[in-house]
């Protein structure tokens, strides 16, 4: 079978950091093996922790992994020179959370927008400038926006011009690291919008990272649920919400609240106990097992295998295949909802 | 219980002059009652909290109006008789607990504190106390933990800390603004579910302030709505979920996107809230509201009956979407 090349994809990636002064290691991102087509959107669901921002980092080639590989159009993006990665990385963009951290307060919108082209200084100046106010026009930011600066916008605004920004010079690749998680639900659907619309528009491929599942339900069209480092299960987006094979993904989309009258609601709920373990000395086999309702032996001996379940739906758990549901609840409840 | 009628809060404005950030805000609860306060930034709604308890500084926020609580109008108190009520009748716990905790003391010494400031009990006594509520909020060896500092917690643990602190001298009322807004949402699971129990254990009445309307669908049975410094509904959770009757509810509830197709548009509100300095004697959400007709520029009382207010001359005839089609 000879695939396409991918845009992007990543192999055995490790990103570890040095921690304190004990020489510990931080296994941030542990092992993931992904891929992105283009024009595709990959969503990355998991909680604080799990190395979603900074797998979204390596991704986007910002940090160096430990051990693997991260291809950029089936190219090593680690092993080019410092030049070629500069002229490479155009290419892939990223966009963060806090809008005013990645813009220069004192800059107006319309130098922090023209920024990347007068760094990649293609075209005249007068070129550059009629270029940043269409990208301006482009976000749903009027002419005007140019001239101002950074705190006389709101913070919807704001992130409008950081993706101007991260658009100027023609990306195929967006890596969005919670791009909307500090805004209001209104201006958060805005946004939203605008991603669609942008990705329709330019043939953008997105790696949307975020904690908010109802976010990744609605933009991603395949989701990856991170946990302590690994992707535990990967598959398209309707079959991860309706459908999850994995049991910490039935557990973060129980736990999550949705705004439905009560009868509408499931009648239990899974709440899971303790907290997630640290990434310095994740547990042994499966990394779940310690809050896992199904661990068994089994899983703290063998890390479960990487396994296809439908089409292109991949989960890594002992217990998929098992028809019953094990009962030893000691590790979380199901309750009755309110 | 609590009472709560025509609150307006002003805030001094750098310039000279004041602005209202809060007006003619009314509001009750009953005893053990859970209600959300819901609302965009800046509306609201954390002034709100803050005032209750009056915990806004003097110096920069007027308040008037009456704030009944058993019986007693807080505005009238003196600070000396206010401080036995924070903490003893309403306690309040906040977003981030790590703000709220002190650095330089054991969380466990914390708890007694509180203990003691409000009850005169004797170290021993309040330490069994602080042990038990350690407990009661599920922090896993209590004895172990009392003697640990708030930075070696995590903020699942810390929000839980706060819980016990909030808790410890069995307050009528809790007021939680955001508390598990900082939170994944496991843990955000287990919080609210604590928070349920305990409060239904004790009989406590809960005021919980937040942007998620999810967490009031769990959390609560009565819900608030607050557009720029006003109630602008006011009504049974399910109900508003199936049938809002404001146009912003409507509106928050529609721009979620767990409620549309995915990558289809999302009826987002247009606009966006109105500066203080803007607001005209009209309903103030008139310029976002694809509903507006010219009565809308007339100023809008709470229309409907005790079980539904809502501020909005067209609540009888305009059928809303809500959370559910």
């Amino acid at each position: 079978m000879t695939a396409p090349v991918p845009l992007l994809d990543v192999e055995d990636l490790e990103v570890h950091f040095p921690s304190g002064n004990r020489g510990e290691t931080v296994k941030a991102v542990d092992g993931v093996t992904l891929s992105l087509a283009p024009g595709e959107t990959l969503g990355i669901i998991g909680e604080s922790g799990s190395g979603k921002s900074t797998l979204g980092r390596a991704m986007a080639g910002f940090l160096k992994p430990t051990h693997g590989l991260v291809r950029h159009l089936g190219l090593d993006a680690g092993a080019m020179r410092p030049g070629e990665f500069a002229k490479h990385r155009r290419a892939f963009q990223m966009v963060f959370q806090d809008p005013n951290a990645a813009l220069d307060p004192r800059m107006s919108i319309g130098q922090s927008v023209r920024e990347p082209l007068d760094i990649v200084n293609v075209d005249t100046r007068a070129q550059r400038e009629r270029r940043m106010l269409d990208l301006l026009d482009r976000v749903g930011l009027g002419a005007e926006f140019a001239l101002r600066y950074p705190h006389e916008l709101s913070g919807g605004q704001k992130q409008r011009a950081n993706i101007a920004r991260a658009i100027a010079l023609e990306p195929k690749v967006l890596v969005c690291d919670e791009v909307v998680a500090a805004l209001d639900v209104s201006i958060q659907a805005d946004i939203l919008n605008l991603f669609v619309r942008l990705q329709a528009e330019l043939g953008l491929a997105y790696v949307f990272i975020t904690h908010a599942l109802g976010v990744a339900a609605h933009i991603a069209d395949r989701i990856a649920v991170m946990y302590l480092g690994k992707v535990v299960e990967l598959g398209p987006a309707g079959d991860i919400m309706h459908d999850p094979l994995h049991p910490y993904t039935e557990a973060l989309l129980s736990s999550e609240p949705v705004p439905v009258p009560r009868a509408l609601r499931p009648e239990t709920r899974i709440v899971l106990m303790g907290e997630i373990p640290s990434p310095v000395s994740p547990p042994s086999g499966c990394r779940f097992r310690t809050r896992c309702w199904l661990a068994a032996e089994r899983c703290a001996e063998e890390a479960p295998a990487w396994r296809r379940y439908g089409r292109d739906h991949w989960n890594a758990c002992h217990f998929t295949d098992v028809a019953e549901a094990s009962d030893r609840d000691r590790f979380a409840v199901r309750l009755p909802t309110r | 219980m609590l009472d709560v009628s025509e609150l307006n809060v002003f805030f001094k404005q750098p310039g000279g002059g004041e602005a209202r950030v809060i007006s003619d805000l009314s509001l009750g609860i009953a005893r053990g009652e859970r209600v959300g306060l819901v609302g965009e930034s800046g509306c609201g709604k954390t002034v709100t909290g803050l005032a209750l308890l009056s915990l806004l500084p003097a110096e920069t926020a007027r308040v008037t109006g009456r704030i009944a609580f058993e019986g007693t109008d807080l505005t009238l108190l003196s600070e000396r008789r206010m401080r036995d009520v924070r903490g003893r009748s309403i306690a309040m716990i906040f977003q981030e607990p790590m703000s709220a905790l002190d650095p330089v003391f054991t969380v466990g010494g914390q708890i007694a504190e509180t203990i003691r400031t409000h009850f005169g009990v004797g170290r021993k006594e309040a330490r069994e106390r602080a042990l038990a509520a350690l407990a009661d909020v599920g922090i896993p060896l209590p004895s172990r933990r009392y003697d640990e500092y708030p930075h070696q917690l995590s903020g699942g643990m810390r929000q839980r800390i706060m819980i016990a602190i909030a808790l410890s001298c069995e307050p009528a009322l809790l007021i939680a603004d955001e508390p598990t807004t900082a939170l994944d949402v496991t843990i955000q699971a287990q919080i609210i579910e604590l928070l349920l129990s305990l409060t239904a254990k004790r009989g406590t009445a809960l005021l919980f302030i937040t942007h998620d309307l999810g967490v009031v669908a769990e959390a609560c049975t009565r819900v608030i709505t607050m557009y720029a410094g006003e109630v602008v509904e006011d009504a049974a959770v399910d109900d508003v979920l199936a049938h809002p009757r404001h146009p912003y509810t409507s509106g928050l509830l529609r721009s979620l996107p767990r409620l549309s197709l995915p990558k289809t548009p999302l009826p987002a509100i247009p606009g966006r809230l109105p500066a203080l300095a803007e607001l005209g004697s009209g309903c103030r959400f008139a310029p976002r509201c694809t509903h507006a007709v010219t009565a809308c520029a007339q100023a809008q009382p709470l229309r409907g009956d005790e079980s539904h207010r809502v501020r909005c001359c067209r609540y009888a005839e305009l059928s809303l979407a809500g959370a559910v089609s």
